[in-house]
């Protein structure tokens, strides 16, 4: 019986999603790995998750896209697609990596929590690996994760599980390889 | 209101989040209007703290009931070093630690430093508030649940839920709760 990212991994492949996460990840200058590797995180890549929703009835479709954020997006049904909700979660990731990049050095940035409250922080300089591994965090704690990293605080402390990139990162390896000898 | 029914064991699979050198997953299934009603954290937590005794030194900390969650079936599943431990509850046997399923996780490591935005004091039994910091629901695509920590004894402990409230000030009042009765129960 194979491990749990194997059997995903090959549960992809015969449900033909393998060209959609090569193609979102070309679309937004991201490995398709990492995006598989997210889709594990968020749901297993269970096609469950294209039926039902996951999160306490927050999270939609196999990057568990939250209706909080985007409630055009989910009640439009898009999650119901999977195609769709790849291109969607990688389109979401760009749009951290392009926010965080585009505070880098500035001061007084403001991030609320969904109750409303704001905190201040100033950007710490960020690239290469560290601004992947803050854009992981940020798909699910959105700019707290800079927030934490230009604290000096783990990227993490503010990700479920206080995991979230780490545990991404660490299995983008994973799919790599399954990808390359597929 | 449904029978609640303790433990059910079933075959795990693999855990691979977990790498801690000890680890020992233990699962308890809890069917009940968990939903709907605090759960006493006996029924959920045994068999895991049973395991964490062996395999930690530090002091464990645990409340005495759980705020309602967001699902009916609990899987608790514990990992420990001597410096650290987690117990992770996720609503599907099958879940491997994805967002989808998660409901929570308990954690405590020696050292740690507090670190979310917004500082608060725990009453104590003892008069002595001890100092915590909180963060609300964060979200980016997907959201990360409200968290609450605090440091006793040089142990950071954590706590993380996805609760099933109505509002986000509701869920702060329950998080702090949860971390008060944690440190007035004592070390288990």
């Amino acid at each position: 019986m194979p491990d749990p990212i194997t059997a995903a991994f090959q549960q992809c492949q015969q449900l033909g999603w393998i060209p959609f996460f090569q193609s979102a990840a070309s679309d937004n200058s991201f490995a398709p790995e990492l995006l598989m590797a997210m889709g594990y995180r968020e749901s297993n890549l269970n096609p469950k998750y294209l039926t039902v929703p996951g999160d306490n009835g927050h999270g939609y479709g196999l990057l568990q896209v939250d209706i909080r954020s985007y409630p055009d997006w989910v009640n439009g049904g898009f999650w119901k697609d999977a195609q769709l909700c790849i291109s969607k979660g990688a389109e979401i990731l760009a749009s951290k990596r392009d926010g965080i990049t585009a505070a880098i050095g500035q001061t007084g940035i403001t991030v609320k929590t969904l109750a409303g409250q704001a905190f201040t922080f100033d950007g710490a300089p960020i690239s290469g690996a560290n601004l992947l591994r803050v854009t992981v965090a940020a798909y699910n704690c959105g700019m707290w994760a800079y927030y934490h990293y230009s604290k000096g605080h783990d990227v993490d402390q503010g990700t479920t599980g206080q995991d979230y990139s780490k545990d991404v990162l660490n299995n983008t390896a994973r799919f790599q390889q399954l990808l390359n000898s597929a | 209101m449904s029978a609640t029914k303790f433990p059910t064991t079933r075959r795990l699979r693999g855990f691979p989040r977990y790498a801690f050198l000890f680890s020992v997953p233990v699962l308890l299934l809890a069917q009940s209007l968990f939903a709907q009603e605090p759960k006493a954290t006996a029924d959920i937590f045994s068999s895991a703290l049973a395991q964490l005794k062996q395999q930690t030194h530090l002091p464990i900390l645990l409340p005495d009931h759980l705020p309602p969650l967001a699902q009916s079936s609990v899987y608790a599943r514990a990992s420990a070093d001597n410096d650290s431990y987690s117990v992770r509850i996720e609503s599907d046997p099958d879940c491997n630690g994805a967002n989808a399923c998660f409901l929570g996780i308990f954690r405590a490591k020696r050292n740690g430093h507090l670190s979310y935005p917004e500082s608060l004091n725990l009453a104590t039994k003892t008069g002595k508030p001890v100092a915590a910091r909180y963060k609300a629901t964060s979200c980016g695509g997907s959201c990360s649940s409200p968290s609450i920590e605090w440091k006793s004894n040089g142990v950071l402990y954590t706590v993380q839920l996805t609760l099933h409230t109505e509002s986000e000030q509701q869920a702060r009042t329950l998080m702090t709760d949860l971390a008060q009765e944690s440190i007035s129960a004592g070390p288990r």
